[in-house]
């Protein structure tokens, strides 16, 4: 569905990511870990447009996608959320939803139309639904708590009605039970809609618990790949984790 | 009671003025954050397209159309040329560039046409009138309407339409806006054309009002616009027009009523730190756009 080629990233001097191909398979989720600094945000932001590769291609149905920008990826449906919520301070819960829906909507005249009332609306409020944000609609967004922030991101990225969503760290700063409901909701968008979703997470137990197929980054290389279990029996993963006296066992 | 009638129409038709520069700056310091100093070289530029072509055609509409049209272009072709490639720079870049560009623009209308101001009679809809025992020139009046009349619009474009949802998205958070499908290049060229063409239609006026104009014309509204921009809060189409109307109230009626305490510009000033003792962001503005 979406995939990396040999992708390279460097800022400067330093090597953020380095020569790293993988590939999100349609319809699962792939969780992609590794420790502080191993390249994982840069991952999603590639995928997602932000940052240009210096070397290497990212294709999107066998599309390549590397030239285009990030307002170009969400219109093709590959929807990015934040590690740290950005909630625009001026817009309310279901403002900053509408703003998401539709996606075309911010091309040629169709800009000078008025606000999107009625049926956008009825859409606004099923994705509000579907994140269990109804009840905080007129709320200004950044005011909401961190977790309830959390899941307005999500609920920004659905609205685009995406068929690739890139989650980076979703559970950061969120209590235990919030994680556990926040992985439910993840779990049920990629059983019931067919979401192909990527999820970089620091909570390893969450991101293993929920992936199909994962990916470990370590100094913006790619360490490991395969099922969960695999992954964390791999004793190159346990040395990157938690030092080469562990790997030994 | 006339002098006073008399007193607050100029005020708010200088303010009106004032307001028309300030609107083009607030838009682009909102989605930027460059105060674009340059913007009143792009009004100096369509004051005397204004000149010219009622010169040539003595239609003051043909005329205002074609100052709104050439400082549209010259804005859009200032952030193309000069901002677009120093956007990642540290602010104070592209400040200094503006700065310069403000200079060069002056200078060159000052070896074009003269360093002299040049007279500028517009014949359109000027008569006396009586107003609750005033004599009132209806010019002032036009200048009020044409200005409250392009915020109006402009605050509709930006606060009611799509477009105006992606601007605000963008000047917000440029990268949430991106996710959400917003071309980000797009609407700074939408707002550098909305905001020049608005500078244009207040070289016009200002010609339209005095009566003249001249090169130099620029140099105090530069950062007068500044001051009402602060005054409304950074970012705000209202706030910028309200901005506008309570600088040229306050210099016109104080400087009536005390010619010989202070120069016209001090009360702007005081009127300024006034505000902002209370409001630090301005009136309609907040912390995150300043």
């Amino acid at each position: 569905m979406l995939r990396l080629e040999n992708v390279s990233k460097h800022f400067g001097g330093i090597r953020a990511l380095d020569g790293v191909s993988l590939s999100l398979r349609e319809g699962r989720i792939t969780g992609i870990i590794g420790p502080n600094g191993a390249g994982k945000t840069t991952l999603l932001r590639v995928m997602a447009g932000f940052y240009k590769p210096t070397r290497g291609r990212v294709y999107y149905r066998d599309r390549d996608v590397t030239p285009l920008g990030p307002h170009e990826r969400a219109r093709l449906g590959i929807a990015l959320t934040f590690q740290i919520p950005r909630a625009p301070p001026e817009f309310t819960v279901g403002q900053l939803v509408q703003a998401a829906v539709g996606k075309a909507m911010y091309r040629g005249a169709a800009m000078l139309a008025e606000r999107d009332r009625g049926e956008v609306w009825d859409r606004v409020h099923r994705v509000l639904e579907r994140v269990g944000l109804s009840e905080y609609a007129e709320r200004e967004a950044s005011q909401l708590p961190l977790g309830l922030q959390k899941r307005l991101e999500l609920a920004r990225a659905l609205a685009l009605e995406p068929r690739v969503l890139l989650l980076d760290e979703p559970s950061a700063g969120m209590s235990p039970e919030e994680a556990r409901e926040l992985a439910g909701l993840v779990r049920d968008l990629n059983e019931k809609e067919g979401l192909t979703i990527a999820i970089v997470e620091h909570n390893v137990p969450l991101a293993t618990g929920l992936s199909h197929y994962m990916y470990v980054l370590h100094y913006g290389r790619l360490l490991s790949e395969g099922e969960p279990g695999e992954v964390l029996r791999d004793p190159r993963v346990i040395e990157a984790y938690l030092g080469a006296g562990y790997a030994r066992g | 009671m006339a002098e006073i009638i008399l007193q607050v129409v100029d005020g708010l038709a200088i303010g009106s003025i004032y307001a028309g520069i300030a609107l083009g700056l607030t838009l682009v310091y909102g989605l930027l954050r460059i105060l674009h100093i340059a913007h009143a070289g792009v009004y100096v530029v369509g004051a005397y397209t204004a000149y010219m072509v009622y010169s040539a055609t003595g239609s003051p509409l043909a005329s205002m159309a074609a100052a709104m049209a050439s400082s549209a272009l010259l804005g859009f072709l200032i952030n193309r040329l000069f901002y677009k490639p120093l956007l990642d720079q540290p602010r104070y870049v592209p400040l200094m560039v503006s700065i310069a560009l403000f200079i060069v623009m002056e200078e060159l209308v000052a070896n074009v046409f003269g360093h002299y101001p040049k007279g500028f009679h517009v014949e359109f809809l000027s008569r006396d009138i009586s107003l609750a025992g005033a004599t009132v020139n209806t010019r002032k009046i036009v200048v009020f309407v044409i200005v409250l009349a392009a915020t109006l619009l402009t605050w509709a474009l930006t606060t009611k339409t799509r477009l105006g949802v992606a601007s605000q998205a963008a000047a917000q958070d440029a990268e949430t806006a991106m996710t959400l499908g917003v071309r980000i290049p797009l609407i700074i060229d939408f707002n550098f054309l909305l905001g020049s063409a608005l500078a244009g239609l207040a070289g016009f006026l200002y010609g339209y009002y005095y009566g003249v104009i001249s090169p130099f014309m620029g140099g105090v509204v530069a950062y007068k616009g500044l001051v009402v921009i602060v005054l409304g809060g950074f970012g705000s189409v209202m706030g910028a027009y309200l901005g506008g109307i309570i600088l040229g109230l306050v210099e016109q009626v104080m400087t009536a009523l005390y010619p010989h305490v202070l120069p016209r510009e001090a009360y702007a000033f005081i009127a300024l730190i006034a505000l902002l003792l209370f409001r630090p962001y301005g009136i309609f503005g907040r912390r995150e756009m300043a």
